[in-house]
């Protein structure tokens, strides 16, 4: 048992509660701030499984950059009011059996599965430098195809937002 | 009890559950879309558990691009539904025809 | 062909003209401002041809990039398919755009860097660019579906499509890292292999192609995951809508096809029965829909679920030999031009009658324009699958392939479905003929030439592909 067990499961716990909260909140601001607990989670996991850079980009990306961005809208949109959103039983209920029988069918197949005897990691001197070396290689394992595609997708999304979100779109203008 | 690759696994699928639960029970654009982060936030824990376990890095490059597209989807989704709020003042979906089943 | 540590960049090309033709846009725009509306569209027709060229006659094939990419027939013909869907919408969508006001500049890059999107998924060889590709491709219609924000139903679909694509992109993650995590690798190659030497039968293995086949299923609209599609079809742009039906959905198709039958084909038991069972229910519910539809853009909407139903016979029949991967390519084609073709002769009819598509819409057509009346029924005749048009013959091959792979029941279902479906598709063609136009509708006025010029030209194809189909086959069967 390594020192850093206790704290998955403290995690863990967190994280389930956090998420079921968000998902049940009846309030947006305070779901986006459930969410952006479970994101804060996800950060300490990846400080377990040893990807502190991810942890970093997770903490960056997640809790700066999208947490952010969902207050905002809901700032622009609605004001953090109560929200009436209460879904009929019938759905809940089905929604609910769905989800859980989803969650139990695949825990059970989980736990019947034999694992391939965990690996010892490979220890990586310097792991921030390997991901480095993986995303902008050509070569063996790279990824560099795939990155420059994002570059695509940021173009796209910048395209797209900027015209969505200009002062003067999607108001009626008259058909000639 | 030594932690392995299975106590990741379960983790997400619950997180993930939980997530596609929201998206169908929740009938508030933002909410779902927050679920839909739920889901793919437990995606990349499993990527990255299984990154550990395998003793390769490509679960955590793969990490790297889902973190992106996940970004890149946000700010999407927001513009949209801002958009639509500027014309309905309501960011639920209850009402859109399009929903009802 | 060169090995897989090498760049190989122009085999790349296609995609990077595609790309650039969209970055050029941009900056048209930038400098140009209103004076370069003409500009976009012909840096768009210009990229296009020239990818469509280098496509045809590529300057180098196989692996690219470290095998993230791979060159072959399959990248070949899918390629061929969405740059023939866009030159159909450049040449023909034109008078739509201006009549419906939609932002050229940003319909144009938009439109270039999806068909980047879907290129790079059609030829990948990594789980990655999958999933890269997949998304570029569906952020960039979901915000090309939200250009026509003027009106309610263009905003509606733009958050419907929204959010049913990105959940499913959740499932199809989720299925992706299982994969990954049982094999620890995501190179499509690498996963073949590893598949040959491990135990398939296993519930993580089995999940992951599961999932990922579900997040598929949701991109390419098949039942019980297509509800999405009528409306977003029904609620955006014509021209998107045109885009959307036929080249997002022959990428995805591909996608599919690349990853489970090459790569995930040993375990092809795990997921050929839900194949199966969503191929027939798709066929059933697509062709039953569209039979009661009053509005034309629905219609054609669920007969495109109809037809990924019978797509997906091809891809179970692949899963046992994949020589008829090769009648999966062949149909895209004819496919992808009658909808792209169907989905703006439509709108452009409409807008002179009713406006709102439908299916009354098209009485009276043989009179006001006999040469548009068989055209259209050339084209609607092709997706009914009657001879001698290509629709005939690529169905042909899709249900013997069916036959061969031991699939007789479902191609049976196939043939019986379509013979349902001719019915709706000749009530357009009787609409036209045989019914006067109503009462006091404005008088006739000419469409668009470009418009008239592709649909006369995706007839033509349809017949000649019809009679000598080898043209294009001889292209697909090169995987």
């Amino acid at each position: 048992m390594r020192p850093s067990d206790p704290f998955f499961y403290l995690f863990a716990l967190l994280a389930l509660g956090l998420a079921r909260a968000c998902v049940c909140s009846q309030h947006l601001l305070r779901a986006t701030l459930y969410l952006a607990g479970v994101l804060f989670c996800g950060a300490a996991f990846y400080v377990i499984l040893d990807a502190e850079f991810l942890a970093g980009i997770q903490l960056l990306v997640y809790i700066g950059g999208i947490s952010v961005l969902l207050i905002f809208a809901i700032m622009l949109t609605r004001g953090p009011d109560l929200l009436k959103d209460r879904p009929s039983p019938l759905r809940r209920n089905l929604a609910l059996a769905l989800s859980l029988s989803f969650m139990g069918l695949c825990s059970f197949l989980v736990l019947r599965t034999d694992w391939p005897a965990a690996l010892p990691a490979e220890p990586h001197e310097n792991p921030v430098r390997d991901m480095g070396v993986r995303l902008l290689n050509p070569g063996e394992g790279g990824l560099l195809l795939p990155f420059e595609v994002i570059s695509v997708l940021l173009l796209c999304v910048a395209i797209a937002a900027i015209y969505l979100a200009r002062p003067g779109s999607g108001e009626e203008r008259p058909l000639s | 009890m030594v932690l392995g690759p299975n106590h990741f696994l379960l983790l997400a699928l619950v997180l993930f559950g939980i997530g596609v639960t929201g998206v169908l029970v929740r009938r508030n654009a933002l909410v779902i879309l927050m679920s839909v982060e739920l889901m793919l936030n437990a995606v990349n824990l499993l990527l990255v558990a299984f990154s550990h376990y395998n003793g390769n890095l490509a679960g955590q490059a793969f990490t790297f691009f889902t973190m992106t597209v996940a970004a890149a989807e946000v700010a999407v989704g927001l513009a949209i539904i801002v958009m639509l709020y500027r014309h309905r003042l309501d960011t639920s979906i209850e009402h859109i025809r399009l929903f009802r089943h | 062909m060169s090995d897989a540590s090498s760049l190989n960049l122009l085999s790349l090309l296609p995609e990077m003209l595609v790309a650039l033709a969209g970055l050029l846009v941009i900056l048209a725009n930038a400098v140009g401002r209103d004076s370069a509306d003409g500009a976009h569209r012909w840096i768009s027709l210009l990229g296009v041809l020239s990818a469509l060229w280098f496509t045809l006659n590529p300057l180098a094939t196989g692996a690219a990039m470290s095998g993230t990419a791979v060159h072959d027939g399959l990248a070949m013909a899918g390629n061929t398919v969405i740059l023939a869907v866009l030159l159909l919408l450049l040449l023909g969508g034109e008078s739509y755009l201006k009549s419906r006001r939609i932002p050229l500049a940003e319909y144009h890059s938009l439109s270039l860097f999806a068909a980047t999107g879907m290129m790079s998924l059609v030829s990948a060889g990594d789980l990655v660019t999958v999933f890269m590709g997949i998304e570029v491709l569906s952020i960039s219609l979901y915000c090309m579906a939200a250009l026509l924000n003027e009106e309610e139903g263009g905003r509606e679909a733009a958050l419907k499509y929204f959010l049913t694509g990105s959940f499913a992109s959740g499932f199809l993650l989720f299925g992706m890292a299982l994969v990954f995590g049982f094999t620890g690798t995501t190179n499509l190659d690498a996963i073949a292999h590893s598949l040959t030497s491990l135990d398939t039968d296993n519930w993580m293995l089995i999940g992951g192609a599961l999932l990922m086949l579900i997040g598929f299923l949701f991109k390419v609209s098949v039942a019980p995951f297509h509800n999405w599609a009528p409306d977003v079809y029904d609620g955006s742009p014509a021209i998107v809508t045109a885009f959307m039906s036929t080249a997002a959905k022959a990428a995805a198709f591909t996608g599919l096809a690349r990853v489970f039958v090459p790569a995930l084909g040993e375990a092809a038991d795990a997921w050929i029965p839900m194949l199966a069972l969503c191929a027939a229910l798709t066929m059933i519910l697509g062709n039953f829909s569209a039979l009661v539809q009053d509005s034309f853009k629905r219609m054609l909407a669920y007969s495109g679920v109809a037809h990924a139903g019978y797509l997906l016979l091809g891809i179970l029949a692949a899963s046992s030999d994949s020589a008829h991967m090769a009648s999966v390519l062949f149909y895209l084609l004819p496919y992808a031009l009658i909808n792209g073709v169907l989905f703006l002769v439509g709108a452009a009819i409409s807008r002179q009658r009713s406006g709102k598509n439908l299916l009354d819409d098209f009485k009276g057509l043989a009179a006001d324009s006999p040469l548009l009346a068989i055209l259209i029924t050339v084209c609607l005749l092709a997706l009914a699958g009657i001879p001698p048009t290509a629709g005939f013959v690529g169905k042909f091959y899709l249900f013997m392939g069916a036959v061969d792979a031991g699939h007789v029941g479902l191609a049976c279902l196939g043939i019986l479905t379509s013979v349902v479906s001719v019915y709706f598709y000749l009530r357009v063609i009787v609409y036209a003929w045989f019914h006067k136009a109503p009462a006091g509708s404005a008088p006739w006025t000419p469409l668009d030439g470009g418009l008239v010029l592709v649909t006369g030209l995706s007839a033509l194809l349809l017949l000649v592909l019809g009679v000598w189909p080898n043209l294009w086959l001889s292209i697909t069967a090169t995987i």
